[in-house]
């Protein structure tokens, strides 16, 4: 991956992309079906600035996606200990947990 | 016209009593909860339509509760097997169409069906045997069954099936069953720019359909040409 996040969460200048551009890319690769990049992609991003609800609850899409839904369950519950507002991740929870089926 | 609301009484409002009645009064239908104790009719009382303290061993009561203007009546006294047994027959007795029992172990299943239980659901060992299932297959979605011999079963698509055409994938001429639906998940951008995907059922699939990962193929056959095919 091309991306690099500081620390603080600011925006490396020169060579690298900022959090919101790798988060973009991941995107892209999962509207465009590409799974498996997509997860490699969020994963990358977790694994240097963990915590985030957005990358996690898109790496939740894609763990559906490709039917991991062990850890599309992780994914989701991880999103919802971060924000137990968030809609989606909620929706998708209880999908998964055979709720609102 | 209006869709008539179909109506259950649930007697017995422990936690499968309970959960069954919250189950179907989410489903629309208008659910009658009888239990003698207190405890259990007041946890309940807000979630279903009616709750009711009552003793349902008690053939006074249940006519005064129209027991019979009910579509279907659910017994789910699991513990206490000789009140279980005594109230199925009284229902039976008073002419409920439909009469579906939670048993607790084979005898008392023989018992309950001698006395007319139209159904006998063993829940403890069906969700077991469900989370067997799921955990020896994590591919398999959901599985109804159709005959003993008979299911029809959605799977996830299997990998080595990514990208290939039903044609070319030959799992009626390869497997002996037959791909009758398609579960497919579609990539969105919603209106606020967040990420979601819509799940589009495409029913009969063409053979030169193309499989995608993600995809959950509808498949009806035999339990064993299932067996094989889940081992992909």
């Amino acid at each position: 991956m091309l991306f690099m996040v500081k620390q603080d969460g600011n925006q490396k200048k020169g060579g690298s992309t900022s959090l919101t551009d790798a988060l973009e890319l991941g995107k892209f690769y999962f509207i465009n079906q590409k799974y498996d990049e997509a997860v490699k992609c969020f994963e990358d991003i977790n694994a240097k600035s963990p915590g985030n609800e957005d990358v996690l609850y898109n790496l939740g899409l894609c763990y559906e996606m490709i039917g991991n839904t062990a850890r599309a369950q992780d994914c989701y519950d991880n999103v919802l200990a971060l924000n137990r507002k968030h809609k989606l991740a909620k929706k998708h929870l209880e999908k998964l947990l055979g709720i609102n089926k | 016209m209006a869709k008539k609301q179909k109506n259950y009484v649930v007697i017995g409002l422990g936690s499968f009593g309970a959960n069954i009645s919250r189950a179907l009064t989410k489903l629309g239908c208008q659910v009658l909860g009888i239990d003698v104790n207190e405890d259990n009719v007041k946890n309940i009382a807000n979630e279903i339509n009616q709750a009711v303290q009552a003793d349902a061993a008690d053939q006074k009561t249940l006519n005064e509760l129209g027991i019979t203007d009910f579509e279907t009546v659910i017994v789910s006294i699991g513990e206490n097997v000789e009140a279980s047994i005594f109230i199925t027959l009284l229902l039976k007795e008073m002419g409920v169409r439909n009469l579906i029992v939670r048993g607790v172990n084979p005898m008392h299943a023989q018992l309950l069906s001698k006395v007319g239980a139209d159904r006998i659901v063993f829940p403890e060992k069906e969700m077991a045997e469900r989370l067997a299932e799921s955990l020896v297959s994590p591919n398999i979605i959901e599985q109804i069954e159709l005959s003993p011999e008979y299911n029809i079963t959605e799977i996830l698509l299997p990998q080595m099936l990514k990208g290939k055409t039903i044609k070319e994938a030959d799992i009626r001429a390869r497997f002996n069953l037959h791909v009758i639906g398609l579960r497919r998940k579609m990539p969105v951008v919603l209106e606020d720019g967040e990420t979601d995907f819509k799940e589009d059922l495409i029913i009969a699939p063409q053979p030169d359909s193309e499989l995608m990962a993600g995809d959950i193929l509808i498949i009806l056959g035999r339990d064993e040409d299932m067996n094989k095919f889940k081992h992909l």
